[in-house]
C-alpha cells in the first residue's frame, strides 16, 4: 500500500496506523466577528484563491460554539441567536471539483476540510492538512489587513476527525463490540420477540492542563450506510476536540490545534479496540 | 447528542439517528436530564431583547455607546441556557455604555449582574443581602461558570 | 494627545449630570425602586454634563436633556467618581461647554458605587 511521507514534525509518541479509516478531517478557527467583511469581499478574496479553488458555493451559517465548565452539560435542542438575526453574510465553500480540500469561511470562522474521495483514498496526515490550513490562514489575515476589514482574533479552535469505520460483514451492527470495548453486546435477560437492531455511543472528555480544563473531546458512534451501497452498513466515529486558545493570536490557536489533535488521536486509539489497531496497521509500537 | 462537528456529511453514507431522536422526545416531568432540552419558555423573550440589542445603532445611548456585538449576545445566551431553570426568574436585559449587554437579577434579597462584553469576557455581581455581613463579589470571569451556580440556586428556590 | 488629567477646578461636591435611557433603567425590587443599572456607568470615558460649568453658561440641567425625548437625567457628584480612583477632565464640544468625561475602568464594583452616589435629577415615568 502506498503512504505518504511523514513530515518530520508528528510527535513520536502518538499512535500511528498505516490505514486509519479517516473519512473527512477538519480543522476550525472561530473569531471575533469580522463585522465589516460583507459578501462583497469575498469577491476579492476569491480572486486570490482562485487558482487553487475555481468553484465557489453559498452556505448557511454555522453558530459560534463554546466550551464552558463548570455547570452541568445542557446538551439537546437549544435556541440560537443566529436563527432571529439577519444573516450578515453566507457561509461560503472554496472547493475544486474531484479534490479533496475544501476551504470554509464565513464572518466569524475558517475551515479547512480533507475529504477522502474514492479515487483518492490516502490520507495526507494532519501535518500536511495543517500546513495548508496555516498558510490559507495566513494569505485570509493578508487579505483582512489589505482591505482593512480587521484583526482576526481566534476564541475557539477546533480538530475534527469523521471515521467509517465497515467489516467485510453485512452486520456490522452486531459486531460494535468487536470495534470498541465501551459495548459490550451483553444483555442480561434473553430478549423473547425484541430484535437488537443498532446503538449509538457518545461521550464526552475533559482535556486538562495542569489540572485545569482547557478543552473538550467529543466522541459518538453511530450507525452509518453508504449511499453508494445501501446495503452497506458501517460505523461513524466521530471525534471533536474544542477549545479556547490561551490568548487571541493565530500563534496561541495553531497551539491549541497541536494539543487538539493529539486528544483525537489519543481517544481514538483508547475507544477502539486493539483489534482494529491491528486491522488498520498500527505502527507505534504500543500494540 | 452531538458533538457539533463542523465536518460537513459527506454523500457518501446517511446516518441512522431515529433511537437518539425518539429518546429526546421523550417526556419526563420528574427530572431534568442532561440530555433533555427542558421548556424553556423564557429563551423566546430573552432572545427578543438580545436581537434588540445586537440591531441598536451605534451612539445609541446619545453619547459613544457601540451596539452590542453578536458575539456577546451570543456568549450572553450560552451562559443563560447553561445556568437558567425553569423556575429561574427572567433576568432584566440592559445594553451597557462600554457595548455589551448586562443580565441583572434585583429580587428575594438577591442582586445578581452578569456585564458581558465579549465571548470569554464576562464579570459577575453578586451580593447576598440575607446573608448577614456579606460582602459584594466581583470578578472577571471566562470559560467557568460555577461561580453562577449560588446566585442562580438563590433566585431559583428562594 | 495629552493624558486625561483629573480637573480639580470642578470641586468634589460638583454635580456630574448623565442621560439615562429607558432600558438602562431597571426595577429593584429589593430596594422597591426604579434606578440606574450598573451598565449605564461602564463607559472607560464616560460622558457628562458639569453643573457649575452649566451654571456659569445661564444653564441648567435641562440643556443636558434637550433634544434627548423620553431620557431620564442622573446625578452623582465628582468626589464620588474620585473615590474610585477616576480622573473627571473638562472636554467642552462645539454646542456643549459643559461636557466632561469620567475616566477610568469602571469595574462592577465601581459602577455599582457609582449607582449607589447617583440621584435622579429627572424620572421619566414608565410606558
Amino acid at each position: 500500500m502506498n503512504t505518504t511521507p511523514r513530515t518530520a514534525s508528528r510527535p513520536k509518541d502518538l499512535p500511528d496506523f498505516e490505514r486509519p479509516p479517516v473519512n473527512e478531517v477538519a480543522l476550525s478557527l472561530q473569531f471575533a466577528a469580522l463585522e465589516k467583511m460583507k459578501s462583497v469581499h469575498i469577491g476579492l478574496l476569491w480572486a486570490r484563491l482562485r487558482s487553487e479553488y475555481p468553484d465557489v458555493s453559498e452556505q448557511g451559517t454555522i453558530s459560534p460554539e463554546f466550551e464552558t465548565f463548570g455547570t452541568p452539560p445542557q446538551a439537546g435542542s437549544r435556541i440560537k441567536l443566529e436563527q432571529f438575526l439577519t444573516p450578515p453574510m453566507p457561509r461560503y465553500w472554496f472547493e475544486k471539483s474531484g479534490t479533496s480540500d475544501l476551504l470554509q469561511i464565513q464572518q466569524d470562522r475558517i475551515i479547512h476540510n480533507w475529504r477522502k474521495l474514492e479515487d483518492e483514498p490516502i490520507y495526507p496526515r494532519y501535518e500536511a492538512v495543517r500546513d495548508r490550513f496555516k498558510r490559507e490562514v495566513d494569505e485570509f489575515v493578508a487579505f483582512l489587513h489589505e482591505e482593512e476589514l480587521g484583526e482576526l482574533r481566534p476564541n475557539q479552535c477546533e480538530v475534527t476527525y469523521v471515521n467509517l469505520i465497515e467489516l467485510a460483514d453485512e452486520s456490522v451492527h452486531d459486531r460494535l463490540s468487536e470495534i470498541t470495548s465501551l459495548w459490550t453486546h451483553r444483555f442480561s435477560e434473553e430478549l423473547v420477540e425484541i430484535e437488537f437492531e443498532n446503538v449509538s455511543i457518545g461521550l464526552r472528555f475533559k482535556m486538562l492542563e495542569s489540572g485545569k480544563p482547557q478543552g473538550r473531546v467529543h466522541v459518538a458512534f453511530q450507525p452509518a450506510v453508504l449511499k453508494s451501497d445501501p446495503s452497506k452498513e458501517a460505523i461513524k466515529l466521530d471525534i471533536t476536540a474544542r477549545g479556547r486558545p490561551k490568548e487571541e493570536t493565530l500563534d496561541s490557536a495553531f497551539a491549541f490545534l497541536d494539543v487538539a489533535r493529539r486528544a483525537v488521536v489519543k481517544t481514538f486509539a483508547a475507544v477502539t479496540t486493539p483489534s482494529m489497531h491491528a486491522m488498520w496497521g498500527r505502527t507505534d509500537g504500543t500494540r | 447528542m452531538a458533538p457539533a462537528s463542523t465536518a460537513r456529511s459527506l454523500p457518501s453514507y446517511e446516518m441512522d439517528t431515529s433511537a437518539t431522536e425518539t429518546a429526546r422526545r421523550a417526556n419526563f416531568p420528574n427530572f431534568s436530564s442532561h440530555y433533555d432540552a427542558p421548556e424553556r419558555k423564557w429563551e423566546v423573550e430573552l432572545v427578543r431583547a438580545l436581537v434588540r440589542l445586537a440591531n441598536l445603532p451605534p451612539g445609541w445611548d446619545s453619547y459613544n455607546a457601540p451596539p452590542m456585538s453578536r458575539d456577546a449576545g451570543h456568549f450572553a445566551l450560552e451562559i443563560l441556557q447553561a445556568v437558567m431553570h425553569p423556575r429561574t426568574p427572567l433576568p432584566q436585559v440592559v445594553p451597557s455604555a462600554a457595548g455589551g449587554v448586562q443580565l441583572e437579577w434585583h429580587e428575594k434579597g438577591v442582586d445578581l449582574e452578569l456585564h458581558i462584553t465579549a465571548p470569554y469576557q464576562w464579570e459577575l455581581w453578586f451580593w447576598d443581602h440575607q446573608e448577614p455581613a456579606s460582602e459584594p463579589v466581583s470578578l472577571e470571569l471566562t470559560d467557568n461558570f460555577s461561580a453562577l451556580k449560588r446566585p442562580i440556586s438563590l433566585l431559583t428556590t428562594r | 494627545m495629552p493624558p486625561d488629567v483629573d480637573d480639580e477646578s470642578i470641586a468634589d461636591d460638583a454635580g456630574l449630570l448623565r442621560r439615562i435611557r429607558p432600558d438602562q433603567i431597571i426595577d429593584d425590587q429589593n430596594l422597591r425602586t426604579r434606578r440606574p443599572s450598573s451598565a449605564a456607568f461602564k463607559d472607560p470615558a464616560m460622558s457628562v454634563d458639569a453643573e457649575p460649568i452649566l451654571h456659569r453658561h445661564g444653564l441648567d440641567w435641562t440643556f443636558s436633556l434637550q433634544g434627548h425625548s423620553g431620557y431620564s437625567l442622573a446625578r452623582i457628584s465628582a468626589g464620588a467618581a474620585r473615590a474610585k480612583a477616576l480622573a473627571v477632565v473638562c472636554k467642552p464640544e462645539p454646542g456643549n461647554p459643559a461636557h466632561t468625561e469620567v475616566i477610568g475602568k469602571k469595574t462592577q464594583g465601581i459602577a455599582n458605587h457609582l449607582v449607589a452616589a447617583s440621584t435622579w435629577v429627572h424620572l421619566e415615568s414608565q410606558g
